[in-house]
């Protein structure tokens, strides 16, 4: 009983040694790069690649030998019908020195076969030249790691797969590409301001617009503005107004630029803006036909302070170099104004219609971009590609 | 490449709403009429239902006739601009005994909007009536606008 317990522990703790070694010897081998990292193989992989070796030896030797005596028998009655002896000698020694250069090849299949099982194709084995010097063969042979799996056993594979996950990570660490991208401030002008005054002509409106790149992707964005707003025309009231407006916020570009040197946005940010207009109505009149009344009156000039909200959305693109052409949308949302319920401004600088709570607004900008430094873009390396 | 078209039209649209002369065109009703309506009272207050009176008239005292002879449940008319009070001469049906009503009130120029302009917006202080065939009123709203609400309930006990 003491025997076979002792006998057990043994066989237990050598197994247990034996395993731990082969782990040891799987986790010490480098990745295949070149044929000095084959050298510590484990006994399982050189036994399956030696078994290889051997089939590919006897392969080729059998390949060879046919085709040798082949040509050995077709020398042998060429000798024969000539009667020439020394003819034959040549022959002869050729003949040997086909076999030992099937012999070198076989040596150079097992070289190869240790360096790695997978180059080693019989086919290629079956065609090479015989009267090629085989150490000339051996360094131009290729590493196919496809041919791996079909060649080796599956201890052999499974050392290669813990090399070939050691060789992973050196792929997965080709660095990000970057690239110098040009920031700068880009000044414009809104022009469908002026295409405003045809469609509402009692307002003219300047608006200049400008933005900086905060980030590969952020701009900072400021806006500016003179609205005055004049209506005489109709004979129920007359209207004088003027004010100036500033907006701020960021923009966020949402574009995936193809080349490093494009500049083209299509972009959506917020702002905020405040405006400050001073209105009057010089006249206006009411009349009654019940009571056949007429009311005439004024109201004197107020200033009013306005704060919104902007959602926008647009695109910018590259006409010329740093010459910009881009329109937008915005819905603009009305936080807070202080003008009397009783008489609302006709126009907010900026906002647009003094009596709505939000406003839609469309633009259309020219604009120029100064360049003033260079912002580091970083780009991603898609693994799919 | 098949969404462009509704892009674009999207974005005509909005070219047209950003570019509206408001200006132009009035959306809104100038008329700032105060509005009346005829009520039953039954069970001394607790059921009380709108009722039609069959021959309404109604007239401002010294002015013309607003409504003659018609079956109305409501009335609605304008307050004088020009003064801060108004009286009115309302008979219900012509076997009725006419009362009359007497407004006082604040008059307010109102911006209404762009295209149409100004009126006159009025806020109740003090509403009088004889009690012939009215038996009470109610204001409803002090603020007399173009929104054409309520502002006084007559109520009638018959």
């Amino acid at each position: 009983m003491i025997i076979l317990r002792t006998f057990l522990y043994t066989l237990f703790i050598s197994l247990f040694a034996v395993a731990a070694q082969a782990q040891v010897k799987k986790d010490t081998i480098p990745a295949p790069v070149n044929d000095s990292m084959h050298k510590p193989l484990s006994n399982a992989v050189k036994t399956q690649t030696r078994k290889d070796s051997a089939s590919l030896k006897t392969q080729a030797a059998k390949a060879q030998s046919s085709k040798d005596s082949a040509s050995l028998k077709t020398q042998a009655a060429k000798t024969q019908s000539s009667k020439d002896s020394a003819s034959l000698k040549p022959q002869a020694a050729k003949a040997q020195s086909s076999k030992d250069s099937i012999s070198l090849k076989a040596q150079a299949a097992k070289t190869q076969s240790s360096k790695d099982a997978a180059s080693l194709q019989p086919q290629a084995a079956k065609t090479q030249p015989s009267k090629t010097p085989p150490a000339a063969k051996v360094p131009t042979t290729t590493f196919k790691p496809t041919a791996v799996k079909d060649t080796t056993g599956p201890k052999a594979k499974s050392a290669k797969d813990s090399a070939a996950l050691k060789a992973k990570p050196v792929i997965a660490k080709i660095p990000d590409s970057t690239y110098l991208s040009t920031g700068g401030i880009r000044i414009g002008l809104d022009i469908s301001r002026f295409a405003l005054l045809y469609f509402q002509p009692y307002r003219t409106d300047v608006t200049v617009q400008a933005d900086v790149r905060l980030g590969q992707k952020i701009y900072g964005a400021i806006e500016t503005g003179w609205n005055r707003t004049s209506h005489t025309t109709d004979s129920t009231y007359s209207y004088k107004g003027s004010g100036i407006y500033s907006t701020i916020g960021i923009d966020y570009d949402f574009m995936k630029k193809k080349e490093t040197t494009e500049q083209n946005m299509l972009y959506g940010g917020i702002r905020y803006g405040i405006a400050r207009n001073s209105y009057e109505i010089p006249h206006y009149l009411m009349t009654n036909d019940y009571w056949d009344a007429t009311i005439e009156g004024s109201y004197p000039k107020t200033t009013i302070t306005a704060h919104w909200i902007e959602l926008v959305f647009g695109l910018r693109v590259e006409a010329a170099k740093n010459l910009f052409l881009g329109w937008g949308v915005r819905e603009k949302i009305m936080i807070h104004n202080n003008a009397p319920d009783s008489h609302p401004p006709i126009v907010i600088p900026g906002y647009g219609s003094g009596t709505k709570r939000s406003q839609f607004d469309m633009t259309y900008t020219v604009s120029y971009l100064l360049p003033l430094y260079k912002v580091k873009v970083h780009v991603p390396r898609d693994q799919k590609k | 490449m098949k969404y462009i078209p509704g892009i674009i039209a999207l974005l005509l649209l909005a070219v047209f709403a950003a570019c509206e002369d408001e200006t132009k065109t009035c959306d809104q009703t100038l008329l700032a009429d105060l509005g009346i309506n005829f009520k039953k009272d039954s069970l001394n207050g607790y059921i009380n239902k709108d009722t039609i009176w069959p021959k309404v008239s109604l007239c401002a005292l010294d002015k013309d006739t607003i409504v003659r002879r018609e079956a109305r449940s409501s009335v609605y008319f304008a307050l004088d601009p020009l003064k801060d009070s108004s009286r009115f001469y309302l008979k219900l049906d012509s076997a009725a005994v006419a009362d009359t009503l007497t407004f006082r009130y604040t008059r307010t120029p109102h911006f209404v909007s762009p295209g149409c302009g100004f009126a006159t917006f009025s806020t109740l202080d003090t509403v009088i009536c004889t009690y012939h065939t009215i038996d009470s009123l109610h204001i409803n709203n002090r603020e007399v606008t173009s929104d054409n609400t309520t502002n006084v309930s007559l109520y009638f006990i018959y």
